[in-house]
């Protein structure tokens, strides 16, 4: 398994290459999917089929696996989110599994293979990152880098983790997390949103609390824009 | 004579900006520059309450990180928070007696040099909102007017935390938070231009205000384009 804090210093890159004018969430996905070697991903959040919402789809195809997965109730991202565990099946596996969702897909798509990884943070799941190639082949996915990342998206899209949020902090602490909010606008020309997101990714790659990492950065020891010398809360 | 009218003016300006609906940030380092120069005192800053555990910063004269210490060890005791509970005025005038009073807290204002902090009530009707605390220094014995001067930069700092909010009126603890929360961009903009000229935060706040005074522009506002503009990618700093 690739180190972790270079893991999300790949994803962070990535990230500040991607136009800013797109949600963050859909940034982080389009990052990851690149990171991964995928053609394009969506997340899904809620509980029952029923209650499913799609956060994000990068592409048309990543919307449309989406959809049909609500339409049939079949799918990777339903199964993710039912057991908690990834899912990477074969292409023959895939058919078995989904056989309506598949049978929809490869008349456009005949090599396509689909990925599902639960956001899972805290053990609970958040919800679903789904990924799709089109082309079957390619490199194999590093689950433990998969999940690590996709937590690491959970907690910058969904916030929580060490509940340490900017509002409940005493205000030291508090100014502390908003001069580094403003230092990684400065270093990544990102929203002060996005900026605070990365911190609490950032926190949660290290185990640190944000109040910890915002302290790395205002010290310089860490830089976003260098990658990830820093080993905050290491 | 000459504190006297330099009070009327220092006060009569905090007044205006009240009145003409200045920006409350800037009206009130204003009044507590002008409070440092007249009374005279090392560091002068505002605590409040704003419905949270514990006080917040509202603004301070110095944001160097040793004197932000001590406000942030006001936290929960100190003389500020004494002045806030009683609502009287709380004085102490020598190093013993504040190690006396307050422990470590004491101990911590006169290992910076401080001979005497001083903490005036906040009143708004019938209740306290918070408390300006002055630092004293060596250099300067308090003029004999300085417990009025003291008195009416509070009440003066309490109207503006008061009529410079948009929410309701009676609603006080909205009102102090609103200004409290205020100042989360311009520590943002301190980040920004900390990271864009490779200096520390309080060098990074003089610039902000010696910027916003070259523009004529409230504080918190050019705080709010410096952010904006570094994320869209079109500031040249």
């Amino acid at each position: 398994m690739t180190d972790e804090g270079s893991l999300l210093a790949r994803l962070t890159r990535r990230l500040a290459d991607i136009q800013p004018a797109a949600p963050l969430p859909r940034r982080l996905v389009t990052a990851l999917s690149e990171v991964l070697e995928m053609d394009g991903g969506a997340i899904t959040i809620g509980y029952a089929p029923t209650e499913r919402v799609t956060v994000c789809a990068t592409t048309p195809v990543a919307q449309r696996i989406e959809e049909l997965q609500d339409v049939f109730r079949e799918g990777p991202s339903l199964d993710a989110h039912r057991s908690a565990v990834q899912v990477v099946s074969g292409p023959r596996e895939q058919r078995a599994r989904w056989p309506l969702l598949m049978q929809a897909l490869v008349e456009e798509h005949p090599r396509i293979r689909l990925f599902a990884v639960p956001m899972m943070p805290d053990r609970s799941v958040l919800g679903v990152v789904s990924l799709y190639r089109l082309d079957g082949e390619g490199n194999s996915v590093d689950g433990r880098d998969a999940q690590f990342l996709v937590d690491a998206i959970g907690i910058a899209v969904l916030g929580g983790f060490d509940r340490s949020e900017p509002g409940d902090l005493v205000w030291t602490a508090r100014d502390r997390v908003n001069q580094a909010t403003g230092m990684v606008v400065a270093q990544l020309r990102i929203a002060p949103e996005d900026a605070l997101a990365l911190l609490r990714a950032h926190a949660f790659a290290h185990g640190a609390t944000l109040v910890e990492v915002a302290g790395h950065v205002v010290s310089r020891e860490l830089d976003f824009r260098v990658g990830d010398n820093g080993r905050a809360g290491a | 004579m000459t504190t006297v009218i330099s009070s009327l003016q220092a006060f009569a300006d905090a007044m205006a900006g009240i009145v003409e609906d200045h920006d409350a940030g800037d009206v009130l380092r204003e009044l507590l520059e002008n409070c440092a120069v007249l009374y005279p005192a090392a560091a002068v800053a505002v605590l409040v309450r704003d419905g949270r555990p514990g006080l917040e910063l509202l603004s301070a004269t110095s944001h160097g990180a040793e004197e932000l210490e001590l406000l942030q060890m006001q936290h929960e005791q100190g003389p500020c928070v004494e002045a806030i509970s009683s609502g009287a005025p709380v004085f102490a005038s020598s190093a013993g007696e504040m190690v006396q009073r307050w422990g470590p807290i004491g101990e911590a204002v006169a290992a910076r040099g401080f001979t005497g902090v001083h903490a005036y009530p906040m009143h708004w009707r019938t209740q306290v909102i918070g408390g300006l605390n002055i630092f004293l220094s060596n250099g300067a014995v308090p003029a004999p007017e300085s417990r009025t001067i003291g008195r009416m930069a509070a009440d003066l700092a309490t109207l503006v935390v008061v009529h410079t909010s948009d929410a309701p009126t009676g609603q006080i603890t909205a009102r102090v938070h609103e200004a409290v929360t205020a100042r989360s961009v311009v520590e943002q903009a301190k980040g920004v231009l900390a990271y864009q000229h490779d200096v520390g935060m309080a060098a990074a706040f003089d610039l902000l205000v010696r910027r916003a005074a070259e523009r004529g522009v409230p504080v918190s506002e050019l705080a709010r384009t410096i952010v904006e503009e570094t994320h869209r990618g079109s500031s040249k700093p």
